[in-house]
């Protein structure tokens, strides 16, 4: 019978050994970060998206900061289409937002424009609504088709790619665990004792390899398209944003975040959304209010998109 | 030369700080002319705004710095990275100007007006030839204006724009505000001009607004187009439809309404005449 364990892999050194499982959970981890999204990605890579007639400020703001980002705007919208006011305090940390008038047109709204002015009653802080879950999850369900078209227009990563993504990484785990134990059996089998440095190797590498997510990234295409709309419109984002009509504040606010405000008449909005209002959780392209220093790379365990470290799904 | 494309409409020609209003208006846009020398030897950047012009616009190169009436020829290099250009871009047809930009190795700076007559024939015949042999994209010339009346000239604006593009097998982009600032300038009819042109050639019409002083009509691209042009455009068009026409604006941007009037006049025009004739 042969003797698994007898061999020269099995009996190496323990320190060569680990070297070379770190080497190998090191090549892993590259794979994982770098090129798993470019191999599960679709054949879109060299696409040049063509740029929508009339791009909608509210899809951009969801691809760069979800449900977080479209609130905001519909809020900052709906003051400036005067249905609803601000309540200004001195105190930066108050800043409340009241109903303007009650006989509303609902056809000038858009729908989360619609959801933001159903959920205040009378007079609402922005904190308080931008942290409640329920109108959150409202906004998400009214944004549902939306990403479902992008999606199906290659601008998000679609739910077989991520899959896909997920069972490869889950196979180079297992790959990386099964070396491990392997090498842990070989060692007890020789009467070695000293393996803890290889299981913690396995675990820690495990749980970061497992820890990198693609979640609903932007494509590759979907970048392109982001860039290139910014590299349109860049060209009056320096000029002063309240001469534009409300469509172009709201389309550069979208792109470029309410940073825009500083040094304007309405920078205490601006700072007010900067000291109080917590990164969206989801962002897919940068360039928010939260992105000054902090790098907003959310999507819950690992890096959640737009981070730039992990690729993306092209 | 094939000039057998389907009609492409009203234009604009390209310039960075339009680009914005350029994609928030293109129901009124059909194609833009872009300044090839503004995407030769330039930074990755410009290359990618020209990718995404092209994927998302009909683009039309305008070379300005041959120097067709040059005596040295045409600048090989030069030549050769506006081929890769063109090529890469893919235009149904290109164009230049009737005109010298460079003298005894120097730049002369602007567009500068060649002689009429049989030498200036000549030599843009040769010059031509020379970058027919290279680029094989369809090329019209374009007529410009001129604040001197060049002593030497032997032919008439009309004779010398129908034999240029007949001898040379190209075509005309008739610039109409050139054409009524030189005959405001030198008192003549374009009118005239026009009945005696061979308007078969006429491929593309530019046209933007002109600025009058009290000794001199001006080309500064910088007015709203005034109803003289417009009229001049109606007259063209009653002739014979071009495959374009294009405004040519490059300054004060900031007053889009009138851009946005200028292109949605021309394509109401466009439209009223292209499906009267079709």
């Amino acid at each position: 019978m042969i003797d698994i364990f007898e061999n020269p892999l099995a009996r190496m050194y323990g320190p060569h050994f680990l070297i070379l499982y770190i080497s190998l959970y090191l090549l892993i981890l590259v794979v994982v970060w770098f090129l798993l999204p470019i191999m599960t990605s679709g054949t879109k890579l060299n696409e040049i998206p063509k740029i929508p007639n009339r791009p909608d400020p509210y899809e951009l703001a969801y691809l760069r900061g979800g449900e977080k980002e479209v609130a905001l705007l519909s809020i900052y919208s709906l003051i400036n289409k005067n249905f609803i006011r601000l309540l200004t305090n001195n105190e930066r940390s108050k800043m409340a937002i009241v109903i303007r008038d009650k006989d509303v047109n609902y056809g000038l709204l858009e729908q989360s424009e619609k959801i933001i002015y159903e959920a205040i009653p009378i007079e609402k802080d922005i904190v308080e609504l931008i942290e409640n879950k329920i109108l959150m999850n409202e906004i998400k369900d009214a944004m549902y088709e939306l990403k479902l078209r992008l999606v199906a227009d290659g601008i998000l990563c679609a739910e077989k790619e991520k899959n896909k993504f997920k069972y490869l990484k889950w196979f180079l785990i297992a790959l990386l665990i099964s070396f491990g134990a392997y090498k842990l059996f070989a060692a007890y089998a020789h009467g070695h004792k000293n393996v803890v440095l290889i299981f913690a190797t396995a675990m820690i590498g495990s749980m970061f390899i497992n820890g990198i997510n693609i979640n609903e990234m932007l494509t590759k295409k979907g970048k392109t398209l982001i860039n290139s709309i910014k590299n349109i419109f860049e060209s009056i984002s320096g000029n002063s944003l309240f001469d534009q009509p409300l469509y172009m504040q709201q389309l550069l606010i979208s792109l470029y975040g309410f940073k825009l405000l500083k040094e304007s008449k309405k920078e205490h909005f601006y700072t007010y959304l900067k000291t109080n209002i917590s990164p969206s959780p989801v962002v897919y392209f940068q360039d928010n209010y939260s992105s000054n220093g902090s790098s907003s790379c959310g999507g819950g365990s690992g890096c959640g998109g737009g981070c730039g470290g992990c690729g993306g799904c092209s | 030369m094939n000039m057998n494309f389907d009609h492409i409409g009203s234009g604009i020609g390209f310039r960075p700080e339009l680009k914005s209003y350029i994609f928030l208006n293109r129901d009124k846009i059909d194609f833009l002319e872009i300044i090839a020398d503004h995407y030769i030897d330039v930074p990755q950047w410009k290359i990618d705004e020209l990718k995404l012009l092209k994927e998302n616009f009909i683009l039309i190169p305008h070379a300005i710095n041959l120097s067709l009436g040059s005596i040295k020829g045409i600048d090989d290099n030069y030549l050769n990275k506006l081929k890769d250009l063109i090529n890469f871009i893919n235009p149904p047809y290109w164009s230049e100007h009737i005109a010298y930009t460079q003298a005894h190795n120097s730049d002369v700076g602007h567009l500068s007006p060649v002689i009429f007559n049989n030498e200036t024939l000549s030599q843009l015949s040769e010059n031509i030839n020379q970058i027919k042999s290279v680029i094989k994209y369809p090329l019209i010339l374009e007529n410009i204006t001129y604040h001197v009346n060049l002593p030497g000239r032997t032919f008439s604006d009309a004779e010398f724009l129908n034999i240029l593009c007949e001898k040379c097998d190209i075509g005309l982009l008739l610039d109409i505000t050139n054409l009524y600032i030189n005959s405001k300038n030198f008192n003549f009819n374009p009118y005239h001009i026009i009945d005696n042109l061979n308007v078969e050639n006429i491929i593309q019409l530019h046209y933007v607004g002109y600025e009058s002083h009290p000794f001199q009509t001006v080309d500064t691209h910088a007015q709203k187009t005034q109803n003289e042009i417009f009229e001049l455009m109606e007259y063209v068009f009653k002739k014979k439809m071009p495959k374009a026409v294009l405004l040519e604006r490059d300054e004060r941007f900031e007053f889009f309404n009138e851009i946005e009037d200028d292109l949605l006049r021309t394509k109401t025009m466009l439209n009223q005449y292209l499906h009267g004739k079709l």
